[in-house]
């Protein structure tokens, strides 16, 4: 199944494919709850963002993987990481309203407390594989 | 009694404070913003917030009618308050965006912001000097 969704002006899309059922995750940390995040990830699926302006990247914690903003609209869109075999990713399914995913229940999760090697091997267990096409920036986590 | 509340952005380049009392009305909304925000409007009159630093952080964002102001982080992203449509003599503060928002106790209820001209009326009061 693929999922698509956008930002709300529209300069960013995505697409997210699976085989599986989508399960979304709410973590309660202060940076999801204060945008009111639903995540999904597979990492037998794919994802694809597209953007058509460079993307705002904010770190904070272990600093560990960017969050991807539109720097539009303010959208938080997704967050991504690199791996070894490229990047990963996970989606915020509310900020970029896919009607079949935005209203399901989440589950509630909390990674408080991981250390860096503990989160970096979770994210890569379950991310999904990504690209991102955006200008002015190769494809790629990036930096 | 309205109590002095603080917030801001993730990042702490925004603060505010705004005063409300315990109890404040709050709406979720579903329009194509604020629902992919998940925001929730915590509407005051204009002398009941104030902006207490990183004015000079805040990305501005228009649509529709470019009546509404929203206003985010160009660092973080998050919209911790803007001044709204509905009512623009005000300003709707986030409520995920104070520091415990919990003390609050707001009374949450939906608005229906995608058939915004049949209710935007309802929300009209809550920016008026002088209200509870």
């Amino acid at each position: 199944m693929i999922y698509e969704g956008a930002c709300h002006c529209g300069a960013v899309r995505a697409k997210f494919e699976t085989a599986s059922v989508p399960r979304l995750r709410f973590d309660g940390c202060s940076f999801c709850a204060r945008h009111g995040v639903k995540s999904a990830s597979d990492a037998k699926g794919s994802l694809r963002l597209d953007a058509e302006v460079p993307l705002t990247r904010y770190r904070f914690g272990h600093r560990t993987a960017d969050f991807l903003i539109c720097p539009v609209c303010g959208v938080y869109i997704a967050t991504c990481m690199d791996g070894p075999n490229g990047p990963v990713g996970v989606i915020n399914v509310v900020g970029l309203d896919i009607p079949q995913l935005r209203d399901l229940t989440p589950d509630q999760a909390s990674f408080e407390g991981e250390t860096e090697d503990t989160r970096r091997a979770r994210r890569l267990s379950r991310w999904t594989p990504m690209t991102l096409s955006e200008p002015n920036a190769e494809a790629g986590a990036g930096t | 009694m309205s109590e002095r509340r603080t917030g801001g952005c993730h990042c702490g380049a925004v603060r505010f404070a705004v005063e409300a009392p315990r109890g404040a009305p709050a709406q979720t909304c579903n329009c194509s913003l604020c629902g992919r925000l998940g925001y929730i409007h915590l509407i005051v009159p204009e002398s009941r917030f104030r902006i207490t630093h990183g004015e000079d952080k805040l990305t501005r964002y228009t649509f529709n009618t470019g009546t509404a102001r929203h206003l985010f982080c160009r660092i973080c992203g998050v919209k911790s308050f803007y001044r709204p449509r509905s009512n623009p003599d005000g300003w709707s503060v986030n409520l995920r965006c104070l520091d415990d928002p919990d003390a609050l106790g707001a009374e949450i209820s939906t608005f229906d912001g995608r058939n915004w001209e049949a209710h935007a009326g309802e929300l009209a009061h809550l920016s008026a000097e002088g209200a509870p």
